[in-house]
């Protein structure tokens, strides 16, 4: 009875915040500049602006001009109003205006085909930041591969018929009279300019889909509980989430579906029970249907059993501590160079018990605070609340401190490694956090696995060692000795949460021998990736 | 890396930090942590001497002189001090970020939270200012007392000119460190027990030492233990050794496990009759 009441306060809670998130929802955007040569990446803020306004949230659009953030009047469809957020984002399809040819050689040598070859890789950054805390509520870079479809004429190589179009070989002619090669390769270029321009729109599509996803994320940190559900011969095929859940999508997003489960202080949902898709935006909420790869029997089961069901975007990997949340601390980054700053920004992103503060677009941030409290917006609700960063996490040029910034000392410091290794067992001791055992799974007096809780998440976490804390007298003082009992790895599928089953991959009979002690048992992030013993 | 700069400047340095240090810092228990400011490698005497090395070209004078394993050592002793609860490090390399970030903040914040942590951390005491010398191709720490401006102690260790990558680097770094906790902390390395026997012999350490103190695996280390002599009518301390151990494990932060290879049955007597014993890095064998 008192799991299922804090499972309630725990699920209210979330349902609240969504609420809360609901009154201000208007994202300022910074478009990122394109010369309008690179088509697609020029007119992307024409397509990606009304997606990102069919998910039911305003966006007021800027760009960047002469170094001044200025209201961009022809693709604002409203007058400008506050935004509670700002996005900042960047894409990257590789698109070249002038790709040169390539000769593809057979396994002697000789030229089989002469093409142009375009990059199919694109890759994207989303900052969103708080305007009134400026905080940053979602931070992200990824990217992929596009995928050629023929059927659709989306390829990344085009083969040409160069000896026809030159006269001769292309490469003799390059040699010979390069005025004349490269008057001759623009009009080919030229010839296949459409193509190159539909091949780059495609990849434009995947990272709108990403920078869309990334947003919509900020809106939906919580879950949504499914009520009032129809099944259709004991499957659900569809339901609908209602517009007072707060819940944020586009048409074709992923949505998940599972229940949730209470272990101690924990809750989490034990996976999923299947992918659904938003269809459409209804007068009553998010229509959403089963998609191919889910037959909607193990909702329904679910359903019938009489568990509620939850959803959530893109991911039913969901798990809490619940209890006592201890107030934020509030840091910030400073790298040495944007890219690191970057990386050490979107890990601490992960980490539970800090609230990350912009230090890259205080500029941004300045103009548009000042701006919201102008005598221009009088009557819209804009409450400055800065937030001043506690500890800063300094970037060295061997090193990265953990600094206190109001005196100016080192809480905690560590070597700089490849990807910053070593920073999440620094945040952890610097801010003295621990993961904690959820739940042992153990067999013939040996444990196999735990569920663990990780304060700073599991996203770069794969491989851990294990200890436990025994003292040892040195002198008339008592230290802590941290002997090493065991190997472990989480299986890798389930990096958003904070919850995660860890195998025990060597060690068990230590471990289980050290649980049943009462020792106190820790866990430290192994740097080097997998453990020696088992590269051998 | 910082300029070189004179005794006159570093004395002016210290008098800044005192000034700076007496107008913000309440007064201060005995057993508060101590405030100790790291300052940047020095490695300009280094790049001089790399400069004039005729037989080097313009290419390999350059990635000597680029950011090297030497210059890591400022940040190793941050990292060592700053995870030692008797100390509050300030890494002076990170002045100018923590500066903009408090300008940013304004002085009302500043102000407050510099109130708790001054209550909290008290005045800092100590400069430790990493340097290369060229007179004897050698790292010294110099550590000054910054109320009195006084040379509080040194540290030094000799360097080959061939071996300044990042292991020899860390050796280098362990070295100095023990130097400092012995001289300027009185921090001694403690040999806790034995924790593999054979009849009389130890086979195997546990030491009180770990990845704190920089030390690595196949490291050795003198087993010593404190005895006094007469010199003159006074009583004068001395170390004397009586074995030797090889790093096979550093387990954590504050321990690793050693394996004896000199004095066994000596240190197992000493460790019966209840005689402290310490280790120090062998700085003969690298």
């Amino acid at each position: 009875m008192k799991k299922f009441n804090l499972l309630i306060v725990a699920i209210f809670s979330l349902l609240f915040g969504n609420n809360l998130f609901a009154q201000e929802r208007t994202v300022a955007v910074v478009l990122p500049y394109f010369v309008p040569q690179h088509t697609a990446s020029y007119e992307m803020p024409n397509q990606l602006i009304p997606l990102l306004n069919s998910k039911g949230i305003d966006h007021m659009v800027y760009r960047r001009s002469n170094d001044k953030i200025m209201f961009d009047s022809l693709l604002n469809s409203k007058a400008e109003q506050v935004s509670r957020y700002m996005m900042v984002y960047e894409i990257d399809i590789i698109e070249d205006y002038y790709p040169e040819l390539e000769y593809v050689k057979d396994t002697n040598g000789v030229v089989k085909t002469i093409l142009f070859r375009l990059s199919n890789k694109w890759s994207y950054y989303v900052k969103i930041i708080d305007l009134e805390t400026s905080e940053i509520v979602q931070v992200i870079q990824g990217g992929g591969t596009l995928a050629d479809n023929p059927d659709k004429k989306i390829v990344s190589a085009y083969p040409v018929d160069a000896n026809k179009h030159f006269g001769t070989d292309p490469r003799l002619l390059r040699k010979n009279d390069q005025d004349k090669y490269f008057k001759l390769l623009l009009t080919l270029r030229n010839a296949h300019r459409d193509r190159f321009t539909q091949y780059y729109r495609a990849k434009v599509q995947n990272a709108m889909g990403a920078i869309s996803l990334a947003e919509s994320q900020i809106f939906n940190k919580g879950i949504v509980r499914l009520e009032k559900l129809e099944l259709e011969k004991e499957k659900l095929k569809e339901f609908i989430i209602p517009r007072s859940s707060g819940f944020v999508a586009t048409k074709g997003q992923n949505v998940k579906v599972f229940t949730i489960d209470t272990i101690g202080n924990y809750i989490m949902s034990p996976g999923n029970l299947g992918s659904y898709e938003i269809d459409s935006l209804e007068s009553s909420g998010w229509k959403v249907s089963n998609s191919f790869m889910s037959s909607g029997k193990d909702a329904a089961a679910a359903h019938i059993a009489g568990k509620p069901l939850y959803c959530s975007l893109n991911t039913g990997e969901f798990a809490e501590k619940m209890g006592d949340k201890a107030e934020l601390i509030p840091v910030s980054v400073t790298g040495l160079k944007e890219h690191t700053a970057r990386l050490i920004e979107m890990q601490v992103m992960g980490y539970n018990f800090l609230r990350l503060m912009d230090k890259t677009y205080a500029k941004d941030v300045e103009y548009f605070q000042s701006r919201y409290r102008s005598g221009d917006f009088a009557g819209q609700k804009f409450e400055l609340r800065p937030n001043s960063s506690k500890y800063i996490f300094i970037e060295n040029e061997n090193s990265v401190d953990i600094s206190d910034v109001a005196a100016g000392t080192v809480l905690y410091s560590f070597q700089k490694k490849k990807d910053f290794d070593g920073m999440y067992d620094a945040t952890l001791i610097g801010f003295k956090q621990e993961m904690e055992i959820v739940q042992e799974i153990e067999k013939k007096e040996k444990t196999k696995a735990v569920v663990l809780y990780s304060p700073c998440g599991f996203s770069t976490l794969v491989w851990l060692e294990v200890f436990k804390v025994t003292q040892e007298k040195v002198g008339d003082k008592t230290i802590d000795r941290l002997v090493k009992i065991a190997d472990a790895n989480t299986s890798g599928s389930e990096q958003q949460r904070k919850i995660s089953t860890v195998n025990i991959s060597r060690g068990e009979s230590d471990f289980y021998e050290a649980s049943k002690n009462g020792d106190k048992i820790v866990f430290r992030q192994r740097v080097s990736n997998a453990p020696a013993w088992l590269k051998q | 890396m910082l300029p070189p700069i004179s005794t006159k400047q570093l004395l002016g340095l210290i008098l800044f930090f005192s000034i700076f240090i007496l107008n913000q810092t309440a007064l201060i228990s005995q057993d508060s942590p101590r405030k100790l400011i790291v300052f940047e490698m020095d490695l300009s005497e280094y790049s001089k001497k790399v400069n004039k090395s005729d037989w080097l070209s313009e290419e390999d004078k350059r990635k000597f002189i680029q950011p090297n394993a030497l210059n890591t050592i400022s940040s190793q002793l941050v990292n060592t001090y700053s995870s030692n609860p008797d100390f509050l490090v300030i890494n002076k390399g990170n002045a100018e970020a923590i500066k903009k970030i408090q300008e940013k903040q304004g002085i009302a914040a500043h102000v407050d939270s510099n109130l708790i942590a001054e209550g909290k951390a008290g005045g800092a005491d100590l400069l430790m200012y990493p340097k290369y010398l060229v007179l004897d191709n050698s790292i010294v720490i110099r550590v000054f007392d910054v109320k009195t401006g006084l040379l509080t102690c040194e540290a030094s260790v000799p360097i080959d000119d061939n071996k300044v990558n990042a292991n020899h680097t860390s050796f280098y770094t362990g070295v100095l460190i023990q130097q400092l906790n012995d001289r300027c902390f009185d921090v001694k390395y403690s040999l806790v027990r034995a924790t593999k026997l054979k009849g009389e012999s130890a086979k195997e350490v546990l030491i009180a030492v770990g990845n704190r103190q920089k030390v690595k695996r196949a490291q050795f280390l003198e087993v010593y233990q404190m005895v006094y002599e007469e010199v003159d009518g006074k009583k004068t301390s001395r170390s004397m050794t009586i074995g030797l151990i090889e790093i096979v494990k550093v387990e954590d932060d504050n321990f690793s496990l050693a394996e004896v290879k000199k004095g066994e049955v000596a240190i197992q007597k000493a460790l019966l009759a209840s005689t402290p014993l310490f280790c120090k890095l062998n700085v003969n064998i690298r």
